[in-house]
């Protein structure tokens, strides 16, 4: 009974992980329709950001989160304006954005191990704390409490934002139909503007959470990129309830499996999920309604 | 590929060999042999996305398929090389055609993110499958015993001619039938079907041929560094060589080979800024996807349209 109350806790705080990133990817994925391949190098800059501001330069916890989700937004910003928006006025192809987000996401942990250093960097808790017992064996880190009620926190506001406002329903109706929307009067680059930094500070987020856990280096952008992808398509993009239930279901099943089969496969198990979905259903579970 | 080119390619191919048979620089010819591995990697996937317009960032994958096949067959199971290098390649095309026909299916970002999959699943595999691949301690090749003294010593000769052969069929495939079945399929998938191309069956031929490409590539890497690890068949490996693709201007041959012997020559000019490389390719890449879709040898027409862009009223061609 114990292992299973670990494995389980273990599975929800990788999910959550996970889930956070599909929520940054599916705010972009829904007012562009563009999937941001930097988006796990994003979360890699929170997370260094976080060790910085924290660790580094030993800051008082409230200020060093303003700072990072400040530092990850602007980054997004960049992305943005530097990249998506000359892209998006040439009319170029899908591929060669899905390129350009790539070759940032490199450029980014290029910089971050050359003026950072290469190596683990270790990042304290936001909140100081004993393991929480839940009976028998069952301990629970504060961190990894954080972790999980954070996330979904995330995810029912940004529910409540695309789905209950005027900005959400603003940022979908770009992704629907872009030149519509502009005729409609809405301010199409400065909305998704908005929310290329929603996206960028929700990564932050994710990394302020993220490596007190996993602590902090700049190469764990790409595999939790794919990951947090994986969660996306499970779920079925475009929703973001479902990038997080997709998220949960990749963690159980790596905790899962790297317990009862073998835990050095465990990474096999997550890409190949990614791929048989990919190929069996690449609308995910709950598929979006109408779009493309 | 007209008759003037296939000249200067063998010409170009006799003074390399002239190169390295005189000894000058050991160390130019491992660059040299580095840049015609690079070639061929690019080659290869300059058929599945530069011709026929299908991505695909798990080439790195195949990649390692052909380096380790080849070597565990020779290492572990002793087997000749004659037998163990078409094996590579075959089994390497063979999980090419397994992957490709199911993935192939799907468009954007979901193909990419199913290649990106793929390269995973193999690099997880090579660190993590111990018995089979040694994990991060790698797997010694002892070139000279395994492929004996006489094609040991004549391998550079043996890659250099290879990477001409291979760019030799990319420019005759790029002007026969199936290049331009391929071009159609990449413009425009279900105007290709129309007019009566299966579009699935070219995709998935050029993606097997890329995998087939890759393996060879591997299979030289395998003997040339002597060592192999999961390390040098990672993601980056993969984006690096779409990379190539890009800065040689897609769908080009002589760019993208051009493109790797800039990307190969590069980070030993940069020597003492390790680290840097990748970074510069990185930046590089965005200013290409940006301002020279064409690539690296579209960029240095840009003053020139610059000019005319400034100067020239709208509708006039720049010839003034």
């Amino acid at each position: 009974m114990n292992d299973i109350a670990l494995l389980i806790i273990a599975g929800l705080s990788s999910g959550s992980i996970y889930g956070i990133i599909a929520l940054a990817f599916t705010l972009i994925y829904n007012s562009t329709k563009i999937v941001n391949f930097a988006q796990g190098s994003l979360l890699m800059s929170g997370a260094m950001f976080s060790y910085y501001f924290l660790e580094y330069k030993q800051m008082p916890v409230v200020l060093a989160v303003v700072l990072v989700i400040v530092a990850t937004s602007l980054l997004g910003l960049l992305l943005k304006t530097l990249i998506v928006d000359p892209l998006h006025k040439k009319k170029a192809e899908l591929f060669n954005i899905i390129i350009a987000t790539l070759a940032v996401s490199i450029v980014l942990e290029q910089l971050f191990s050359i003026f950072m250093g290469k190596r683990q960097f270790r990042v304290p808790s936001l909140i100081e704390g004993d393991p929480i017992k839940l009976g028998g064996n069952v301990m629970v880190f504060p961190e990894t409490i954080i972790l999980i009620v954070v996330t979904a926190f995330c995810v029912f506001c940004f529910w409540f934002l695309l789905n209950k406002t005027a900005l959400g329903r603003a940022i979908q109706a770009i992704g629907f139909n872009r030149e519509a929307a502009k005729l409609a009067g809405l301010k199409t680059s400065k909305l998704i503007a908005i929310t290329f930094m929603l996206s960028a500070a929700i990564s932050g987020i994710g990394g302020l959470i993220v490596s007190p856990i996993m602590g902090a280096s700049p190469y764990m952008g790409v595999a939790l990129g794919v990951k947090g992808f994986a969660a996306c398509i499970l779920g079925g993009m475009g929703n973001p309830f479902a990038g997080f239930v997709g998220g949960v279901i990749i963690g159980l099943a790596e905790s899962f499996s790297s317990f009862y089969i073998s835990s050095t496969y465990s990474p096999v198990f997550s890409y190949l999920i990614l791929l048989v979905m990919l190929i069996v259903k690449p609308s995910g579970l709950w598929p979006e309604k109408g779009g493309d | 590929m007209n008759k003037k080119s296939r000249i200067a390619l063998l010409i170009l191919i006799i003074l390399l060999i002239i190169f390295n048979k005189s000894r000058i620089n050991p160390y130019y010819s491992q660059i040299i042999q580095m840049i015609a591995i690079n070639a061929i990697l690019a080659l290869g996937l300059n058929l599945v996305f530069g011709h026929t317009g299908q991505i695909s960032i798990g080439q790195a994958g195949f990649y390692a398929l052909g380096a380790y096949t080849s070597a565990i067959l020779e290492i572990k199971l002793n087997v000749s090389f004659l037998i163990a290098w078409p094996s590579a390649v075959i089994l390497t095309c063979l999980v090419a055609y397994a992957i490709g026909k199911p993935i192939l299916k799907l468009h954007g970002h979901y193909l990419a993110m199913a290649t990106i999959a793929f390269g995973m699943i193999v690099e997880s595999l090579a660190t993590n499958w111990l018995p089979v691949t040694s994990g991060h301690d790698g797997i010694y090749i002892p070139t000279r015993e395994v492929l004996g003294p006489l094609v040991a010593q004549n391998l550079f000769e043996i890659v250099v001619i290879s990477t001409g052969f291979l760019y030799v069929v990319c420019e005759n495939i790029e002007y026969s039938r199936i290049g331009r079945a391929i071009r159609s399929v990449r413009e425009n998938e279900i105007g290709a079907s129309a007019i009566g191309i299966e579009h699935s069956k070219y995709k998935v031929m050029m993606f097997v041929l890329g995998g087939g490409f890759s393996a060879i590539a591997g299979i030289f890497y395998a003997h040339l560094n002597t060592v192999i690890t999961p390390e040098v068949f990672n993601m980056h490996t993969s984006i690096q060589i779409l990379m190539i693709v890009v800065l040689g201007g897609i769908g080009s041959n002589i760019g993208v080979v051009m493109a790797a012997t800039i990307v190969t020559i590069l980070p030993e000019l940069l020597y003492g800024f390790a680290g840097y490389n990748i970074l510069v390719y990185g930046v590089l890449v965005c200013i290409v996807l940006v301002f020279a879709p064409k690539g690296l040898f579209g960029l240095i027409e840009y003053p020139k349209r610059l000019k005319n862009k400034l100067f020239v009223k709208e509708g006039g061609n720049g010839i003034t």
